[in-house]
């Protein structure tokens, strides 16, 4: 009887067990629907790989403290530059520090600069661009003629110059990279707010009053967000390796923290003996790098809709719910 | 002291007889000493002018080949409009040695660099006093565009260095050694070919301090003159079109690319057989910032030498891609070099001020850990001075070597150190780290940590590292001047902060002054090893203002067909001439 029971009882609990699963996955098939992941891994598999490598990379960089076998800083000069094994995974450098450790704790450096500039570039170069085409007129002129001119120095260069003007440290990084960023968003913005402020929802906004920055925040730049952060979700991948190259030339992150350019500088004299101190930082480099690159395509497909209508067909799955994410 | 003074009397007439012979000029304030050569003994003396590869360069049955075109890597570009009395930088003076001379009225001797020979001078003569030194110039010596080198060049130089111009609102800096040279009174022109340097205050060492391979005479008087009547009082050896007096003349120079001098045939020096240097048609330095493109040109039979500067010079891991990508067609020369330094400015508040912190400190570094982590694994522990350095090795029996106890012991003495000066849980504390030497900032920041101690590393450039260095603003520095290879010389960078704003350590110790009084009032050398091994206790162990951690040994590659290379025991700046170099292929 007993035994019925608890038969009973645990079907019941693999039944709803089983049903919770279920809904788990329709929940999450219905939320990779609307981003439009079904049709990514069918059309792009590699954007589903590097997504899940990069959201590796997200969880490695948060939990660092507790992923890392070693502290990233601690030196130990009579086990300097020991090759990949049991006792360090991807070997040790030139003062006997751990090559993974340094490379997950150099992914934090790398991927804060790059995601808090990118966030910090785009916000300010929409509000410029979109404020600029609302505007018109002089404001329009002035504020395009100042974007021509930073958008004449690559995004490296300006990014240098700024770095070397404000001194060393992750800060004047940051704002070096965002500051690269923001004619670029602000160009992007402003073709996007052009057109919408044509738009009769604008207008009609406008007719009943409404003041200009609520027009802007509320109506224009909503309506601009989709490309913008797609364009931003790629630049991060160019905002990691312009961080890269700061550290790589002693702009960047200071020694002894890690960052993977710098550990790329330390490296390279010792590349023959030692080649593992500069091969796993440029993996996790380009590895992140190309991975932020292909989300930011995959996010310009999901928000373009006239990536849709590609191979002449409307609806590309066949499924008249492709519609709906539209 | 008559007896003394007449054999240096005597000494100077027959240099001047016999003016191409090398000059122990160091030797000249022992006045106890009758002989003149009597110092010159007490030295070690390479037996012959040998090359880096062991041939003798004086011996007349090797026949040096002439002709062929020298390629250099060079660390950068030459900075400061090539003024050598704007910067000491190697990126200059592995240039300028071509082009200006390995030294000014004298220079370091080829043979034995602790030694000073003639170079523009014939020879010299101080007063008794040793306030007047009186320079006899050689009258075969002419800058590149074949004008006359005369004692009004040598005026004009000093001139130049040690007091500047101020014409107006417009200012010339002095030279940046203008305190090496101590006070300079005056200058004066005895016709036909003498010149005259007076001084404030007695100095033995006048010859030796003129002896720094730095001290380049880089200013044609008839080229700059009239430009600076003209109201340029800023111009440089380049805005003259680099005119030296060097071996070599300038031929060319591509900012970033390359820089490239030609034989001058009007040089006034030989070899032993009588043939004029130098053998080379000339040398293209071949400017590459970065150490491991150098790697891989020097490897790929693209250089015939690596450049010389911190950075360029090899480590053994570099060596072994030398050796088997080029086996026995390379030569590694030595040079002893700069020395890693802990530098308190104990001008500013912290503990550091506090002497038990400064010795804990000292007590805790592991030393033999800086070599491999820091060196490149070419170096040594705790010197002051090269122990390449005669008056080391002889009489200047001044190896330090403090703190031999084994470290944990050393370690032990530390921690109870630091409880007594109540800072057992460490502290916060602030190092100038250069940009180029991250490696030492890093060694000496963590090895700080196991004491509580968090250095903070403030990395600067060069600009700011040659402002801040100079200041009161930070609390650590590494310290990293060359000073003259004998111990009076070292006062500008052990001195007090107010007589020596450049010394390593920022203090204002008047026990310090005593003991370089005293040296300089030595007159046997037994006592000047005395005094300094005195003062160096006294520095290092009871004050503990300077920890000196690790000598560097500058490894520099050179094909082995690059032939009569003169490398310099230590200071990677000494014989970069090359004029007695040939190619053997």
């Amino acid at each position: 009887m007993i035994c019925a029971i608890i038969v009973v009882v645990n079907l019941k609990n693999i039944e709803n067990s089983f049903s919770r699963t279920i809904r788990l996955q329709n929940s999450l098939y219905r939320i990779g629907a609307k981003l439009g992941l079904r049709r990514l891994a069918k059309t792009r598999p590699l954007v589903i790989l590097f997504g899940a490598i990069l959201i590796t990379i997200v969880f490695l960089t948060i939990f660092a403290d507790f992923v890392s076998p070693y502290n990233p800083l601690v030196q130990d000069i009579s086990s300097r530059l020991e090759s990949p094994g049991q006792e360090f995974l991807f070997g040790s450098d030139n003062f006997g520090r751990d090559v993974f450790s340094r490379v997950i704790y150099g992914s934090r450096s790398s991927l804060y600069i790059a995601i808090t500039s990118v966030i910090i570039g785009t916000i300010l170069g929409t509000i410029i661009g979109t404020f600029s085409a609302y505007r018109g007129g002089w404001v329009d002129q002035v504020s395009q003629r100042g974007i021509d001119t930073l958008l004449g120095f690559p995004s490296l260069v300006l990014a240098i110059i700024l770095v070397v003007t404000l001194g060393s440290s992750t800060q004047a990084v940051t704002i070096a990279i965002a500051v690269a960023l923001i004619p670029q968003v602000a160009r992007l913005s402003r073709a996007h707010a052009l057109s919408i402020k044509e738009e009769d929802f604008v207008i009609a906004a406008r007719s009943i009053g409404a003041q200009p920055m609520s027009i802007i925040f509320k109506h224009i730049i909503p309506h601009t967000f989709g490309p913008i952060v797609a364009y931003a979700a790629g630049y991060v991948s160019v905002a990691i390796v312009v961080e890269s190259a700061l550290s790589f030339i002693g702009l960047g992150v200071p020694p002894p923290y890690p960052s993977w350019g710098g550990m790329l500088q330390e490296g390279r004299l010792y590349m023959e003996v030692a080649p593992w101190v500069t091969i796993f930082p440029g993996i996790a480099l380009s590895v992140t790098a190309f991975s932020f690159a292909l989300l930011g395509d995959a996010l310009r497909d999901i928000f373009d809709p006239r990536d849709r209508f590609y191979n002449g067909s409307f609806f590309p799955s066949g499924n008249k719910s492709d519609l709906k994410e539209m | 002291m008559i007896l003394g003074f007449s054999a240096i009397l005597v000494m100077g007439l027959i240099l001047d007889y016999y003016n191409q012979v090398p000059t122990p000029i160091s030797n000249i304030p022992d006045l106890e000493s009758i002989d003149p050569n009597n110092q010159e003994k007490d030295v070690d003396i390479s037996p012959s002018f040998q090359d880096d590869q062991g041939g003798d360069l004086d011996d007349p049955s090797i026949q040096q080949k002439r002709g062929g075109i020298l390629v250099l890597a060079n660390r950068g570009d030459p900075p400061a409009g090539f003024d050598t009395m704007r910067t000491s930088s190697i990126a200059l003076h592995h240039v300028a040695g071509a082009l200006f001379g390995p030294g000014n009225l004298v220079m370091r001797c080829r043979e034995n660099m602790y030694l000073v020979c003639p170079y523009l001078a014939r020879s010299w003569l101080p007063n008794p006093s040793f306030t007047e030194w009186t320079f006899t110039l050689r009258n075969d010596v002419f800058w590149h565009d074949n004008t006359q080198f005369t004692p009004n060049d040598v005026k004009f130089w000093l001139n130049l260095s040690i007091s500047g111009l101020k014409v107006g609102d417009k200012i010339r800096a002095p030279a940046y050694f203008e305190g090496d040279l101590g006070e300079i009174e005056k200058v004066e022109v005895i016709p036909p070919v003498q010149v005259k340097i007076t001084l404030k205050n007695p100095n033995r060492f006048f010859p030796d301090i003129l002896a720094n391979p730095r001290l380049k005479i880089a200013h044609p008087r008839h080229l700059m003159e009239p430009r600076i009547n003209d109201g340029d009082l800023s111009v440089s050896p380049l805005d003259v079109g680099l005119i030296g007096l060097g071996p070599f003349k300038f031929d060319n120079y591509e900012p970033g690319s390359i820089m490239q001098v030609l034989r001058f045939d009007n040089y006034f020096e030989h070899d032993a057989g009588g043939d004029q240097l130098p053998y080379l048609d000339g040398i293209d330095y071949v400017i590459i910032s970065d150490p491991v493109a150098m790697d891989i040109a020097f490897r790929t039979g693209r250089l015939d030498g690596g450049a010389r500067g911190f950075g360029h010079y090899l480590s053994e891991e570099r060596v072994v891609g030398y050796t088997r990508d080029l086996e026995d067609n390379v030569h590694f020369s030595q040079i002893e070099g700069g020395t890693i330094r802990l530098a308190f400015n104990v001008l500013k508040s912290g503990p550091w001020q506090d002497m038990r912190v400064r010795r804990a400190i000292a007590l805790w570094i592991d030393k033999e850990s800086a070599i491999p982590a820091v060196l490149g694994g070419f170096g040594w522990t705790t010197p002051d001075i090269s122990p390449n350095n005669p008056f080391k090795d002889k009489r200047f029996v001044v190896w330090p070597k403090f703190d031999l106890a084994p470290l944990d012991e050393r370690r032990d003495e530390a921690k109870k150190l630091m409880a007594g000066a109540g800072y057992s849980n460490g502290f916060s504390m602030g190092h100038l780290c250069r940009a180029r030497h991250t490696q030492a900032c890093q060694f000496l920041k963590d090895q700080l940590v196991g004491l509580g101690i968090d250095l903070q590393l403030h990395i600067i450039d060069e600009g700011e590292w040659n402002r801040a260095r100079v200041s009161l603003d930070f609390d650590t520095q590494p310290g990293a001047l060359s000073v003259l290879p004998i111990p009076e010389g070292t006062e500008g960078v052990y001195g007090r902060f107010s007589l020596s704003p450049d010394a390593y350590s920022k203090h204002e110790d008047e026990e310090v002054d005593r003991f370089y009084r005293l040296l300089r009032d030595a007159t046997t050398t037994e006592r000047r090893i005395d005094i300094w091994r005195q003062l160096q206790k006294y520095l290092f162990v009871e004050q503990t203002y300077i920890i000196p951690i690790a000598e560097a040994t500058y490894v520099v590659p050179y094909r082995t067909y690059v032939r009569g290379l003169v490398i310099p025991s230590e200071d990677g700046h000494t014989n970069t001439d090359f004029a007695t170099v040939w190619l053997d292929k």
